[in-house]
């Protein structure tokens, strides 16, 4: 069963007659098994991984430190609340370390970006610094290959 | 494999055309080399490469790359300047980790100081192996089809190979009484390679434990190429040396090459018992020296960290072995399943093509590179090597192609009138009804059945299929008490064969010779098998549904239908001159089927005999 989402995590548009040729289960119970996992969560969303890079469009990645001081009773999380509601937030993360928050925002320009911080990120009540770090080349993204890939070396026909 | 006149041939004929090239006269090369074809696989590629848009399906090695952390550890071989000699049996952490994993995963035991030797693939392992244990003239045992190299390997080292057949039927297990069969004073050893290259197969317990036997009965050793081992996916592999009664007379040849994916580091390994393994070790240490020293290093990162690499690549494979193995079957192309390595070997005999023939033509048309089977022996004519080592949308469309090209096949045979045609579906009509299939070339029916009830009341037939798949019938009918003339003389002619989209039809006349009692009629019949679902599938082998249409004696249209279930029981119904005909049929024995009619209303019993090629 774990076959279904090993195939599904490699190519989410798989349909079940295809991942039941790849792993002898029928159809039926490929469908049915899907739909609850959909169901139960365990499947969240199918994406599409887009480089974007590609097409010309201009995307500014930013990686933001954040340090806050924690309040009694609610720790970090109104912050990182406060934080991920922006849609240009695409990823917030407690981490250890110097900083406290981790958050990954996207924006069209630099000044877009630099506004964010200066004027929703820093004026956030017990945010106490930011740190930004901007994306200036994307090697291999959630476990997908950005680079250039390996060519296939081998012969036509070999014994 | 190559005739003496072949040779004899050449030989004449080189030393003039060296003459007129302007270069002196030499003398003729090694007789043994010469006289050893060029690899049928070689030919292939020479026309393959030079096409665009091939899938090629003709590799015989992964298309993954060799894990990073191997690489990676060979890059840090190369940097910190290990590119020096080894020892001539290679370096004692790689062997004592080779023979750690023998035995975790088999329960073999060697000892890697004095039994495990480092060699440059196993095509030198098996190169030295053929050369320690023969003497010229000593006989090989070579179960076939098999790796390309095996049959010219033992003549090269002054060996006589001694090729036994096998077949799809039984997914090529070697069957040890040919084995047997084929043991003179001579034999020195029997080779083979389980999982297999090209067939996939993998031998049984009981086949390797049946040749060890042989091997101690006979006294002949056994060279075991496992280098497929880590790519079995039904069962677990089976090492040749741990079946009990084996070790002393066996050679283990492996290697890094398909479970690590490390084909061009030439790396692999020979266990064997003390007194083999020291010679090997001799010829190795004059001609060889030693494995390739950074190979050496990436291997031992191999065993070390890249079993999680492994298992993400067998299942892989595994994943694309169903997908193309189902393919194969649904396209028309019958294929066993192949438990191992990661080749699928589907028979292409339906096509009628030869095994050439239809690699070629699925090149030139298509544009699909399979092997041809014959390039593995004789025993895989009639086969073709694919190999499932490709990326998954390539197959699918690999499987595309193949599909169209079979259906035109199909198709041509309508043109190709008389074309030799064979392995059609069964013909296994009841009485009248013809269901578009003739019987297979050169096969022959007999059927009787009488009324128990009304002594006279009986009917016989008898068919042959000619080479050329024209269906002659002789019929006896004697339904009626007042019948009279009651034999007939009838032809069927078939048209197309059940291939992919395209039924089977033929074309027919009853009664040809007017002796019968049912004037002439001609015929027109189409039939095809139905697509079953897996759950249908559990139960019923074969749906099939005929329909056609005829002249006087069959009076109009006529229809049938024809269920083979799991277990051996036929069913058979036809609904014709407007009248329902009902046949059970359960086989006794091999050819002999008993049955069981309703016909007209009427009770039959009777014998059916066929001998379908």
């Amino acid at each position: 069963m774990r076959q279904i989402l090993t195939i599904l995590e490699q190519n989410a548009l798989a349909t079940p007659a295809q991942i039941a040729a790849q792993t002898g289960i029928d159809v039926e119970t490929v469908t049915r098994q899907i739909a609850q996992w959909e169901r139960e969560g365990v499947i969240r969303r199918y994406k599409t991984v887009i480089d974007w890079e590609r097409l010309g469009e201009e995307q500014v990645w930013a990686y933001i430190d954040v340090k806050v001081t924690p309040e009694r009773g609610v720790g970090f999380d109104d912050v990182a609340e406060r934080i991920y509601r922006y849609p240009e937030v695409r990823s917030v993360y407690l981490v250890s370390g110097a900083q406290d928050l981790r958050c990954v925002v996207v924006g069209k320009s630099l000044r877009e970006i630099a506004d964010f911080v200066a004027q929703k990120l820093a004026t956030i009540d017990r945010v106490t610094a930011t740190a930004t770090h901007f994306l200036l080349k994307r090697y291999k993204d959630d476990g997908e290959i950005f680079a250039e890939t390996e060519e296939d070396h081998r012969l036509m026909v070999t014994p | 494999m190559t005739t003496p006149n072949v040779h004899s041939h050449r030989h004449l004929e080189q030393p003039a055309t060296r003459m007129e090239s302007g270069r002196p006269p030499v003398k003729p090369l090694n007789t043994v080399v010469e006289a050893c074809p060029p690899s049928g696989i070689r030919r292939f590629f020479d026309i393959a490469r030079q096409m665009e848009n091939v899938i090629s399906l003709g590799v015989g090695e992964p298309d993954f790359v060799t894990p990073w952390r191997i690489r990676e550890a060979g890059i840090w071989a190369l940097e910190h300047g290990y590119t020096t000699y080894t020892s001539n049996n290679g370096l004692l952490p790689l062997r004592e980790r080779i023979c750690a994993r023998l035995q975790q995963r088999y329960g073999a035991s060697y000892d890697p100081a004095t039994e495990c030797l480092i060699t440059v693939g196993v095509s030198e392992g098996l190169d030295l192996a053929l050369r320690v244990l023969l003497n010229p003239g000593d006989e090989v045992i070579v179960p076939e089809p098999c790796y390309v190299s095996y049959v010219p390997m033992v003549r090269f080292a002054g060996g006589v190979p001694v090729l036994i057949p096998t077949g799809s039927t039984d997914g090529f297990q070697i069957d040890p009484e040919r084995v047997e069969a084929a043991v003179t004073p001579r034999t020195k050893a029997l080779l083979l390679g389980s999982p297999s290259n090209p067939t996939g197969s993998v031998q049984p317990r009981e086949v390797l434990q049946a040749l060890v036997d042989l091997a101690n009965r006979h006294d002949f050793y056994l060279i075991s190429d496992e280098i497929y081992d880590r790519l079995t996916y039904l069962g677990e592999h089976i090492c040749m040396a741990s079946i009990p009664g084996a070790r002393e007379r066996t050679i283990v040849l492996n290697g890094f090459s398909k479970a690590y994916a490390m084909t061009g580091w030439r790396i692999g390994y020979a266990c064997a018992p003390e007194p083999i393994a020291t010679l090997m070790t001799r010829v190795h240490q004059y001609t060889m020296l030693c494995a390739p020293h950074i190979a050496q290093m990436a291997a031992i990162e191999a065993l070390d960290h890249a079993e999680g690499d492994v298992e993400h690549m067998v299942a892989d494979y595994n994943r694309r072995r169903r997908l193309f193995v189902n393919g194969l079957n649904r396209i028309g192309l019958d294929c066993h399943e192949p438990a191992g390595a990661f080749y699928a070997f589907p028979s292409i005999r339906r096509t009628g093509l030869d095994s050439e023939t239809f690699a070629e033509r699925l090149l030139m048309e298509e544009r699909v590179a399979v092997v041809p089977g014959n390039a593995f022996g004789a025993s895989g004519e009639g086969f073709v090597r694919c190999s499932y080592a490709t990326a998954l949308p390539q197959l699918e469309e690999a499987l595309e192609r193949m599909g169209r090209f079979v259906t035109r096949i199909g198709l041509a045979c309508l043109l190709a009138f008389g074309v030799l045609m064979s392995g059609m579906a069964r013909a296994d009509r009841m009485l009248f009804a013809p269901d578009g299939a003739a019987l297979p070339p050169d096969s022959f029916r007999l059927e009787y059945a009488i009324n128990p009830e009304r002594r006279n009341a009986s009917f016989a037939w008898a068919q042959y299929a000619s080479p050329d798949g024209i269906e002659m019938e002789l019929h006896r009918l004697d339904l009626e008490r007042d019948t009279k003339n009651r034999y007939a003389f009838n032809l069927q002619y078939p048209l197309l064969q059940d291939l992919g989209a395209t039924p089977a039809l033929s074309v027919g006349a009853r009664d040809l010779t007017l002796t019968g009692q049912e004037r002439l009629s001609l015929f027109f019949a189409a039939g095809k098998s139905v697509p079953l679902s897996d759950r249908q599938a559990r139960l019923v082998k074969e749906l099939r549904w005929s329909a056609g249409i005829g002249t006087s004696f069959f009076n109009g249209a006529f229809l049938g239908a024809r269920v083979r279930f799991r277990g051996g029981l036929t069913v058979i119904t036809e609904l014709v001159r407007y009248r329902p005909n009902v046949a059970l049929a359960f086989p006794l024995v091999r050819n002999l089927q008993a049955r069981a009619y309703s016909f007209d209303g009427n009770l039959f019993f009777g014998l059916n005999y066929a001998l379908i090629r």
